[in-house]
């Protein structure tokens, strides 16, 4: 909001002030002043709209001439206006005016005047509107307009010969309506507008009607002067899409209090460039809903407490009558009666109100202080450590390198990599359509980072950590995932042992767990084998589908990780079991099994796995080998089996039965030895 | 005095690199270290420096010898013997390691996480994906307060929102935990707005709150100097200014001294001596009642950092779209 330093200088004199000390001191008791424009003969001073949302009071120059008042300690001067005595009850004629909506409107005040000329603005109010970014247009509005950024009402002058009858009201159906800057808009339903006997005149609050408006003919106005409810204008104004000068100030609820005034000051400042106009009517003022009053009682010691200072009970006065809130202090209690102009939804509570003195009396008067010993234990967050447990071993170990991605799928290439995704959720106000659904997978993602980087890397190893978002029956998951993909030209078999070897090394040191592999058929997954551990599916090792490896030129494999970290996380750790060193030695026998080439390593494993010894201590797999000496379509697979007794050497007899028990078992199985 | 040292540091450097022989090494050693050397009557001239001077000057003089007398110690045996006198050649380079990179935030985020652990914190973790609730009316926004146009929200079509903030989190906690609360949530925002160097519709913030019995304004500028000092390594000077914010009041924003300019303003801080570095605030009454928290019996303060632009700001990134870019050249520098 622009302000005029020599407008202020009307109520708070600062034509002599140190501007620069001015600025700062304001900066830090009341709000953020974003920028400071000289003029020839006047400083136009820019505060941040963000800082005084809460502030409706400050959103004129009266408002903040009162708050530098306080602040400098300078004389706050009067308004100068008609006194309401004067245009209240001495006119015949009554205005035909009807409230319809009574929840919306809480004070409708107006009166008619005849008699007036729309010739030009004087200079002095132009020069002012200028200055504060409102373009000049002719007397009337001006004036309006004036007196809106003078003492914060806003004003609407219609154009007497096209009213007939007043009625504020809620719309009973939709409608159109041309609104003053020629603009047709289509208002909604239940949208609060001022209207005629048939029609409409204006939004109330925000926009008058192009039909009703001040021209260069008007002869005579009805003046309004109102006091709307501020969420109604503020869904009106994003409906429509039109902001204005008007509905931002309304929308923070203004001070009823204010609405006479505000006919008195716009009657004061008329009459002295146009003396001759005729007050035409009674002033209409219906009052159905005034600002509640706001008394709060706050113990000294409660504020020192919230403070954590002490501070002075005269100070403590002193500044809450500066900000005109009046004080009755008795036995170490305030009882504060908070002036209208702010209590309209600004001060409520005790807190607004130590908010009040600790601005004024200065933040920098307040003393840091460690809060008191607290000896409660912080308890871990063991999905973070977890987290970044894996990212170490990531990129530490396998030099991965970290990346985000954004948490929605880039549509555009969902449709090259021909992906479609149905459990998304969308983003419904997003200005690009092609970033609306939320990403439910993060590896499309991680494949586009590789393709924006695959002309600068033989290898790209990278991963992300972060929510993937699912929609399923209406339910929305939004679990954290490890998604880790690997691009590469060395050999597919080796690349895709590489990042297994990875998924059980994490699941090994994270959680000292052994996984099982399952394979699966899955969308878009290629070799794909589900990471189980008992019941729970962790998550899925695949390659990318043939289609998607030739958009990357066909040579390059790419694989992927994805472990869904919340379920791992409520994996309990496996304890580490301390087994003795065993004292007697320990036997190796290794075993080459001929299968058929197209047998899964697993099955054979299964079978392996079903031959039971107590001697046994542990079963692994050596290698797998094909070519001389094997037969064509044939490949031999090697495991290894420790047996030993922790209590004495074994014999060789006994070894030698192990042997033959298992070379007896395996071929019971239908499996034979190299 | 100082700059002489230096360039007999320079010039013996020199003279030590290109030595090809034992006879060259010996003019060498006459040259800095001999009777008539240029060191040897640089220690002779000390006499006539104040006692700090020659304190300082003759430790660095006697640096200068002993570095010197060293390297043509070691280029004496290295000439003597003639070439590579091991098996193998140990003047190759050592084996080359794949490196990894983190991402610039976790690194900044971890680094904080470590300093308010110290501090007592925990860290917690909440949802990207929030309701309405969460987002705003629990944070004493309630639908259609004007607050709400402060932060351009994306909204979802099951009527929920992206967080625009990390505040969101903080009812999560105030549910599953009572006072004392000591927390803070670090993690990723979302604002519906238009990009450029400084803007981008994700970013990560940090939120922190501590809540309990007889929390004040001294407690929150006392744990925000504190932290500060630790997050810059230095002690930092802040002030407090009004700020608003609808779940906190009284609210503020703080600022540090810029460093650039040391407080006497400069095109950084906007000629203003002081940076905007993030909001904070004694946490509203309201709040806490939504949080079922008794608010007479406790008090409690909040604040927020913006994590991505601490990143930014401490490794010189200009453009905030960096973090998201994807760009492996940008990201496989922080390693």
């Amino acid at each position: 909001m622009k302000l005029s330093l020599d407008w202020i200088s009307d109520y708070v004199e600062l034509r002599d002030i140190d501007l620069e000390w001015l600025i700062s001191k304001f900066t830090i008791t009341t709000a953020e002043i974003e920028g400071v424009i000289q003029l020839e003969n006047d400083v136009i001073i820019d505060i941040d709209n963000k800082s005084i949302t809460n502030r409706p009071d400050l959103w004129c120059h009266y408002g903040i001439a009162r708050e530098i008042a306080v602040i400098t300690g300078r004389k706050l001067k009067n308004i100068d206006f008609i006194d309401k005595e004067q245009f209240m009850n001495n006119h015949e004629i009554e205005l035909d005016i009807e409230v319809e909506d009574k929840t919306k409107c809480f004070r409708y005040s107006a009166i008619k005047i005849d008699n007036i000329r729309t010739n030009s603005t004087p200079k002095t109010i132009a020069k002012r509107l200028t200055s504060c970014g409102i373009q000049s247009i002719n007397i009337i509005v001006d004036l309006a307009n004036y007196v809106m950024l003078d003492i914060g009402q806003p004003l609407h002058a219609f154009d007497g010969n096209f009213v007939d009858g007043i009625r504020v009201t809620s719309l009973m159906k939709s409608e159109k309506f041309m609104t003053l800057d020629k603009v047709e808009r289509e208002i909604p339903e239940g949208t609060l507008m001022i209207c005629n006997k048939t029609s409409s005149l204006a939004i109330a609050g925000i926009m008058g009607g192009n039909e009703s408006a001040v021209s260069e003919n008007t002869e005579s106005i009805i003046l309004e002067s109102a006091n709307l409810d501020g969420v109604a204008i503020r869904k009106t104004a994003s409906a429509l899409g039109l902001r204005t000068e008007s509905s931002v100030r309304y929308e923070k609820f203004l001070d009823s209090e204010t609405t006479i005034l505000a006919i008195g000051r716009f009657l004061k400042l008329l009459q002295q460039y146009q003396p001759e106009v005729k007050i035409a009517s009674s002033l209409y003022d219906n009052i159905l809903n005034l600002v509640t009053p706001v008394n709060i009682s706050i113990q000294h010691k409660y504020i020192e407490t919230y403070l954590g200072n002490t501070i002075d009970k005269n100070t403590v006065i002193d500044i809450l009558n500066a900000l005109q809130f009046s004080v009755e202090e008795a036995t170490g209690i305030y009882n504060i009666k908070v002036p209208s102009f702010r209590a309209t939804k600004d001060i409520t509570g005790k807190a607004d109100i130590i908010e009040e003195i600790l601005r004024v009396y200065g933040y920098d008067k307040i003393r840091g202080i460690p809060n008191k010993l607290v000896s409660a234990y912080t308890s871990k967050n063991t999905m973070k450590e977890m987290e970044y447990l894996i990212k170490d071993i990531l990129v530490q170990k396998f030099a991965f390198c970290e990346v985000h991605s954004y948490c929605w799928y880039d549509n555009d290439w969902l449709k090259k990599l021909n992906y479609e995704y149905n459990d998304t959720l969308k983003i419904v106000n997003s200005d690009m359509k092609q970033f609306e659904k939320l990403r439910s997978d993060i590896s499309p993602n991680l494949l586009q980072i590789i393709y924006n980087n695959r002309k600068s890397y033989e290898e790209i190893k990278s991963f992300e950590v972060g929510r993937s978002f699912v929609m399923r029956d209406g339910i929305l998951t939004q679990d954290k995932h490890l998604t880790a993909a690997i691009y590469s030209n060395k050999d597919e078999a080796s690349v895709y042992s590489y990042v297994k070897g990875i998924c059980s090394y994490i699941l090994k040191i994270v959680k000292n767990i052994e996984v099982s592999y399952v394979c699966v058929e899955e969308t878009y997954k290629e070799n794909c084998l589900a990471v189980y551990y008992k019941e729970q599916k962790l998550g899925y090792i695949y390659s990318v589908p043939p289609s998607t490896q030739r958009i990357y030129g066909g040579k390059y494999i790419i694989n992927i990780l994805d472990i869904n970290l919340e379920l791992l996380n409520a994996v309990d750790r496996k304890e580490i079991k301390y087994k003795n060193i065993p004292k007697y030695p320990e036997t190796y026998l290794d075993f080459s099994i001929l299968t058929a080439d197209n047998v899964p390593y697993y099955d054979i494993e299964a079978i392996v796995k079903g031959f039971k010894h107590e001697l046994i201590i542990q079963r692994c797999y050596i290698g797998t080998y094909s070519g001389e000496n094997v037969t064509d379509k044939m490949k031999s697979t090697t495991i290894r089996m420790v047996i030993g007794d922790a209590n004495r050497t074994l014999q060789l007899e006994e070894i030698n039965d192990v042997k033959e028990l298992f070379i007896k078992y395996l071929e019971i199985n239908g499996l034979q030895l190299r | 005095m100082e700059n002489l040292i230096n360039s007999i540091r320079e010039e013996a450097l020199t003279y030590l690199q290109h030595v090809k022989t034992i006879e060259e090494l010996e003019v060498v050693r006459i040259k800095f270290l001999g009777r008539n050397g240029e060191l040897t009557n640089l220690l002779k001239t000390l006499g006539c420096c104040s006692i700090e001077e020659r304190k300082i000057i003759g430790a660095e003089c006697n640096k200068l010898k002993s570095y010197i007398t060293e390297r043509i110690a070691e280029l004496k045996s290295e000439l003597s013997k003639g070439g590579v006198s091991n098996k193998f050649d140990i003047t190759l380079p050592g084996m080359e390691f794949e490196e990894g990179a983190y991402h610039p935030i976790t690194i900044v985020q971890r680094e904080l996480e470590e300093i308010f652990k110290a501090m007592g914190f925990m860290i917690e973790d909440t949802p990207e994906v929030e309701t309405d609730y969460y987002n705003f009316e629990a944070l004493n926004i309630p639908p259609y307060h004007p607050a709400r146009d402060m932060q351009d929200t994306y909204w979802l079509e099951n009527g929920m929102v992206l967080r625009t903030q990390t505040s969101a989190g903080q009812q999560h906690i105030m549910e599953k935990s009572s006072p004392p609360i000591k927390a803070i949530i670090p993690g990723r925002c979302f604002r519906n707005e238009e990009l450029d160097a400084s803007h981008d519709n994700t970013f990560f913030q940090l939120e922190g709150i501590v809540i309990d019995e007889g929390i004040s304004v001294a407690n929150l500028i006392y744990t925000m100097e504190v932290m500060l000092s630790a997050i810059f390594e230095k002690n930092v000077t802040v002030r407090l200014r009004p700020g608003y914010f609808p779940f906190v009041e009284p609210g503020f924003e703080l600022d540090i001294r810029c460093e650039i300019c040391e407080g006497k303003g400069c095109s950084t801080c906007k000629q203003s001596g002081w940076v905007e570095l993030l909001p904070c605030g004694m946490i509203h009454p309201n709040v806490l009642k939504y949080g079922n928290i008794d608010s007479e019996k406790y008090t409690g303060f909040a604040f927020g950092l913006g994590l991505s632009r601490l990143a930014m700001m401490k490794y010189k990134i200009p453009d905030i779209r960096a973090f998201n870019s994807g760009n492996l050249k940008i990201l496989k520098q922080f390693q």
